[in-house]
């Protein structure tokens, strides 16, 4: 007896939850910050009127002696940070996940926990087991030093290298699951149908496995590409000054250096490149014609 | 659709032919031979116990026999999905032993289908000749040849998950034939499909192969569809090859029960006791003129239609005949046909008429059954 108006009460109340999520943890914070990209900023840092639009100049470059580079390429650095890590993750899930589909059952939940089971310890704790291992008197480094990668004595980190290894470990397990379902909702003979057409297992793989994992290895794409072109956490403990990236750049404007209104405005600039890119990406999607996504 | 009908090259070529090596390799082109072919899974299942066979070029041979027996494994050791550990098989003379299933002249056309789904009907079917990189030109005109004597015209732009049954397995079927391969393999192709549908695609495929002369290896549990279709059938059970040989042959002179039991030949009879002069203790009474071909034949059947039904009577037995003293106990109008259980001595056995022009038996009747000698088959095991 559900007329269309108990329908459409029921979408509401089960979307009720999230879109309460949603507005609490997403919209509301932004309203609160916008508002402070506009304003000034006292000799503290902290947002005052006038209105104004010095942040957002900032942004762009014009700091104190005239303009600079140094902002744009903050973000470039972030967002090739970001693809960088995202194709790498790729190339690492792929495996991974065909091996996992392809083990026997009673091992799949087993080896699918051995992959999830490091995302539930904390970013910081995992950032720190890497430091351990990429210091200065340990074997990788040892290594690295010997074949002339790095000055002896030093250690991997801080470096691009260390951060681009944390931010792939960080997000494997995201690019690994959705690739995995794909894989498991496949009809593993159509590769065979393939072989049986004449394709090469290189075909194979670029015109069947490919094309129907697409939905998967998409998500996967925006569950790494996202945080991982903003992250703050991982540049900041394995980086060091040289590898500055957007998400560093917001912190210190809130501890290190205060400059509140620049910091609201880098803040809207990443939320604004974050919807650029789940965009481009929702593009692919309907580009490769892919079929619907498990997650999508 | 391609020209050169195989089967008749290889009619002409037959014997005289052999030591010519260009005639006889048109004649082995399509011919499987299968050599001493055992199968063991990893989890140690034996799926094929010693299978040789051998299936003349451009004919339609047809796997028979229940789920399990190894037909699919047999048929996918042909196809390449199946390595080939113990025992041999040559396509077209030569071996294939180690050759993957993309190097192979063979195409399949899957139980499921197996289409690719996001491509569109045209793109799966020219798939094959894209992967053998055949020019694009070429390419376009076989493809639109074959899809117009598919019939699948309208649906040529259309992607497979809007098609039904009947069109995806045309579609499977353009897709494998427009390669020209030396053998077609058919993975159970009409199991999925409704009764009338199913007879519809039967007939087509049978002409189907007729017309193009490539040798088509059919794998189904179903014995009648096996024996419409086929000019060759090799019954299998538990790995094993119980009987080869044309349908009519295999029909009228099965080798051993299972064959039998298979193809619904009722009528096992088992002769309990020998007697002198070819004759033997059975339970629905004795059977004389039995021609038994070596001691170890403890069975014989015979078929429904060899079974005659008359009027009691008592008049001597014609030569080479037996006559029993049956009831008949159910009366099973088919249509063309009726069939009669009737009791002998307290066993049931099936004898069937044409509704044609023959007298009908009413239940209860008490009749006389005959059956000749020469209608009497002997079955091993």
């Amino acid at each position: 007896m559900s007329t269309d108006s108990t329908r459409g009460f029921r979408k509401a109340l089960f979307s009720a939850p999230g879109l309460l999520w949603i507005s609490l943890f997403l919209v509301l914070p932004i309203l609160l910050f916008l508002p402070i990209a506009f304003a000034s900023a006292n000799p503290y840092g902290l947002p005052v009127l006038p209105i104004t639009l010095d942040a957002f100049e900032e942004v762009v470059g014009f700091m104190f002696f005239g303009w600079t580079p140094a902002n744009i390429m903050i973000v470039i650095r972030s967002i090739l940070q970001g693809i960088v890590t995202t194709i790498a993750s790729l190339i690492v899930a792929f495996p991974v996940a065909y091996f996992i589909s392809q083990s026997r059952s009673y091992l799949k939940p087993l080896l699918l926990v051995l992959i999830i089971i490091p995302s539930w310890t904390n970013q910081v704790v995992r950032a720190y087991a890497w430091l351990e291992l990429l210091g200065p008197n340990t074997m990788l480094s040892h290594l690295a030093a010997a074949i002339g990668w790095i000055q002896p004595d030093m250690g991997l980190y801080p470096s691009g290298f260390a951060v681009f290894i944390g931010l792939i470990y960080s997000y494997l397990p995201y690019m690994v699951i959705p690739i995995y379902a794909a894989m498991e909702g496949m009809d593993w003979s159509l590769c065979e149908a393939a072989q049986d057409l004449y394709a090469s297992p290189v075909a194979v793989f670029l015109r069947i496995i490919l094309p129907q994992t697409m939905g998967g290895i998409i998500v996967g794409a925006i569950l790494v590409l996202i945080p991982s072109f903003s992250n703050y956490l991982i540049p900041e403990l394995m980086g060091g000054n040289k590898s500055l990236m957007l998400g560093n750049l917001i912190a210190n404007q809130f501890s290190s250096t205060p400059d509140w209104p620049y910091g609201a405005a880098l803040s809207v600039v990443l939320i604004g490149i974050s919807f650029i890119l789940l965009l481009i990406l929702k593009l692919l999607t309907r580009l490769t014609g892919s079929q619907e996504g498990p997650m999508l | 659709m391609p020209e050169f009908n195989y089967a008749q090259a290889g009619a002409i070529c037959s014997g005289a032919c052999s030591t010519n090596p260009v005639l006889a390799s048109v004649q082995q082109r399509g011919s499987v031979d299968i050599t001493n072919i055992r199968k063991r899974f990893a989890n140690g299942v034996v799926a094929l116990e010693d299978v040789s066979l051998k299936i003349h070029s451009g004919s339609f041979f047809t796997l028979l026999g229940p789920s399990g027996c190894g037909k699919t494994t047999l048929l996918r050791m042909i196809g390449g999905f199946e390595t080939i550990v113990d025992g041999d098989i040559t396509i077209s003379g030569r071996s294939v032993v180690g050759i993957p299933a993309h190097e192979r002249q063979v195409n399949t056309v899957f139980q499921s289908y197996a289409l690719f789904p996001h491509m569109t009907v045209r793109e799966n079917i020219e798939f094959g000749l894209k992967m053998s990189r055949i020019p694009r030109a070429e390419r376009n005109q076989r493809v639109l040849g074959m899809i117009e004597s598919m019939q699948i015209g309208e649906h040529a732009e259309r992607k497979p998950n809007q098609l039904s049954g009947g069109q995806k397995q045309r579609v499977a079927l353009a897709r494998a034939l427009i390669n020209e391969p030396d053998v077609v393999l058919l993975d159970e192709p009409l199991s999925a499909l409704d009764a009338k549908l199913r007879r519809e695609l039967q007939l087509e495929l049978l002409r189907l192969q007729k017309k193009v002369g490539m040798t088509f290896i059919f794998v189904t549990h179903d014995q009648e569809e096996a024996m419409i279709m086929s000019d060759h059938i090799g019954i299998m059970n538990h790995g094993c090859l119980q009987q080869v040989g044309r349908v009519s042959d295999i029909y009228e002179h099965p080798r051993n029960i299972f064959v039998a039991r298979f193809l619904g030949i009722p009528n096992i009879i088992r002769l309990t006791q020998a007697l002198p002069h070819n004759a033997f203790t059975t339970p629905i009474g004795e059977l004389r003129h039995v021609p038994t071909l070596n001691a170890s034949i403890q069975h014989v059947t015979v078929h429904p239609e060899d079974i005659t039904l008359l009027a009691p009577t008592d008049t001597p037995a014609p030569p080479d005949t037996n006559i029993f003293k049956a009831t008949i106990k159910d009366v099973l109008y088919m249509g063309a046909k009726i069939e009669y259980i009737i009791d002998i001595n307290g066993v049931e056995l099936l004898a069937s008429t044409s509704t044609h022009g023959e007298t009908r038996w009413r239940a209860g009747s008490d009749v006389t059954a005959a059956i000749e000698a020469s209608d009497i088959i002997p079955l091993e095991g």
